[in-house]
This record gives structure tokens, sequence and C-alpha cells, in this order.
């Protein structure tokens, strides 16, 4: 009988937790959103990182600050990078950032762009972010707006010190490249 | 086997009796989800009201939210069809915007300056204008009287 009763509370809490909380997970994304995760997907496959630097089991997209994508790059979890399964890593700490493959930028009130990028300084990561002014700031590939549409621009100088290479179709489509000699 | 239904429907039985006299709990613990979830969502609002004022503006003219499905369905595209969708519902960019506001609020403060700086002109024209056709009198008079 109470555990009858135990039982019976619990369902009902659940269901209506489940209830309220689904209009909230609903929350979601925007086209921009998707088309700023679908460029971050489109880079994977353009962007050549050097080999044995790091663990090759699967891809680690890196998310730091908050993630303005507001849950868009959900959709990229499992999502296959080569051969091997994205998964998504939100605010790694330290010992984990090695591991990271790609990490895009959020935003966030307490640190600049530089203080965040200044971890993945020299290692073989390709920073990206929708940030303003984000290639200026030390990243590779910068989100930007261009009318009614979504471009990026491209900053060659960290990716040649991170041993990244970026392939020429990639630079093609920017909307500019800076660094280029 | 009927002796499995047997027990089974006066299970249920039971359980649906003791389900409506929890509902006394579940109404009693309701108006504390709500409000809880109200809280949530409020800064959940304010945290985003928090962003800067450009982004703040790049979301006024921005685009509107789409389904799980079609995420997955825009990820999936290749890049080429990505640099070509239109995403925003006006041309109009954010930066574009600020800059508007920004020359409205200099506008607007040049305005305030200038009224600033001319009342106390307009005061002392005025009081000019009253006073010189005294002074003149007085003049005038004393003029009369040597």
């Amino acid at each position: 009988m109470i555990i009858e009763k135990k039982l019976c509370g619990f369902a009902l809490m659940i269901a209506f937790i489940a209830g309220m909380s689904a209009p909230m997970a609903a929350q979601a994304a925007t086209k921009e959103d998707a088309v700023k995760t679908g460029f971050i997907y489109n880079f994977t496959k353009f962007i050549t990182w050097p080999n044995g630097t790091v663990p090759q089991t699967n891809f680690n997209l890196c998310v730091i600050g908050n993630d303005r994508l507001d849950g868009g790059l959900e959709a990229l979890y499992g999502k296959l990078v080569g051969d091997k399964p994205l998964v998504l890593k939100r605010n790694p700490g330290n010992e984990d950032l090695k591991a990271c493959h790609m990490v895009f930028v959020g935003e966030d009130s307490k640190h600049s762009i530089q203080e965040l990028l200044k971890p993945f300084t020299n290692l073989p990561v390709a920073t990206v972010s929708d940030s303003p002014d984000f290639i200026k700031k030390g990243g590779m590939i910068g989100l930007i707006r261009e009318g009614k549409r979504v471009g990026f621009e491209i900053n060659i100088t960290p990716v040649n010190a991170a041993g990244l290479h970026i392939s020429a179709q990639l630079l093609k489509l920017a909307k500019s490249v800076k660094g280029i000699k | 086997m009927n002796k499995l239904w047997t027990n089974l429907t006066h299970f249920a039985i039971e359980l649906k009796q003791i389900c409506l006299e929890q509902v006394w709990l579940f109404a009693l613990l309701m108006p504390l989800v709500v409000l809880a979830t109200i809280g949530v969502v409020h800064l959940h609002n304010k945290s985003k009201n928090t962003r800067n004022e450009s982004e703040a503006l790049v979301q006024a003219v921005t685009s509107t939210e789409i389904t799980s499905a079609e995420v997955y369905m825009i990820v999936e595209k290749p890049i080429g069809e990505l640099l070509a969708m239109d995403v925003y519902d006006s041309v109009r960019r954010g930066d574009e915007l600020i800059a508007e506001q920004t020359t409205q609020d200099i506008m607007h403060n040049d305005a305030s300056n200038k009224m600033l700086v001319t009342q106390p002109r307009r005061s002392e024209a005025s009081m000019v204008t009253y006073l010189q056709p005294l002074k003149n009198k007085k003049s005038q008079k004393v003029a009369v009287q040597s």
C-alpha cells in the first residue's frame, strides 16, 4: 500500500514535471543557429589536423563560454567526422582542452575572447565563433552576417601556428581571409 | 490465469484510488512548480538580455525558431547551400541598427544640449527686449528734464 502510494505520487510528479519542461525544452534553435551549426560541421570537412597530436577515438567539439547557438550544436552529436563520431564537450577542464579538435567560443561576460583563446595557443585546435571581430582577436574562423545570410572569415596566422591546414576550397568560399602573404 | 487477472484488476483499482487520494499533494505542489518554472524562464530571458547591445539588436532582426527536425535538415546541407541560405528576415545589419540608434542618440543629445544652451540666451534676449524700451524712456525723461 505504501509502495503503491509512493509510486503513484512519483508518477504524478514525473508526468507533471515532464509536461512543464516540454515547452522549455522546445525553445528550439533558430534558423540562424542551425545554419551556423551547419557551417561548424562543414568546417570539419575542410580542416586537416596534424597526425597523432590528438587522441583519435572521437572528434571532440568543445564549447567554451555560453553556447550562443541555443542547443543547435546538439544536432551534431554523434555525426561522423571522417570515421570518428563527434562528441560535444561543454566547458572542458584544463586537462581536457588538449583533447579538443575544434572549439566553439561562446560569449563570456567575465573573459575576453583573447583570454578564452589563450589556452589553445599553438595547440592543434580549430577555433570558431560568431563573436564580433573574432578573427581580429586571434580566432581562426569567424561566423559573420552578410545581409540576409551567414558567411565566414578566416585568419590564417593562428591556423598555421597551430599546425592545422585549411583547404583552398574553404578559403575561396570565405568572405575574407586574413594573414595571407 | 483468472487469479492473475483478478489480482491485476484489484491492483489497478487500488492504484486508481490511491492516485485520487494523492491529487491533493499534486494540487498543493502545482503552484510551486509553476512559480519555479516562471522564475527559471524569467532568469533565462534576463540572462539573454544581458548579452551585448549589438547582439540584442541583431536578435531583433534575426530569424524565427525552427523545429529540431529542420535543424537536423539544415545541418546536413553542404557549405555552398548554407552560404546561399537566407537566414535573417531583414537585410538590415545589427551594426547598422546600432549606428542608426547611436546617431539618433547623438541628435537627441545635441537637441537637448542646444535647448539647455539656448534657454538662458532666450531669457536674456527677452529681458533685453523688455528693458531696452524702459531704458530709452528713462534716458529720454532725463534729457527732457535737463
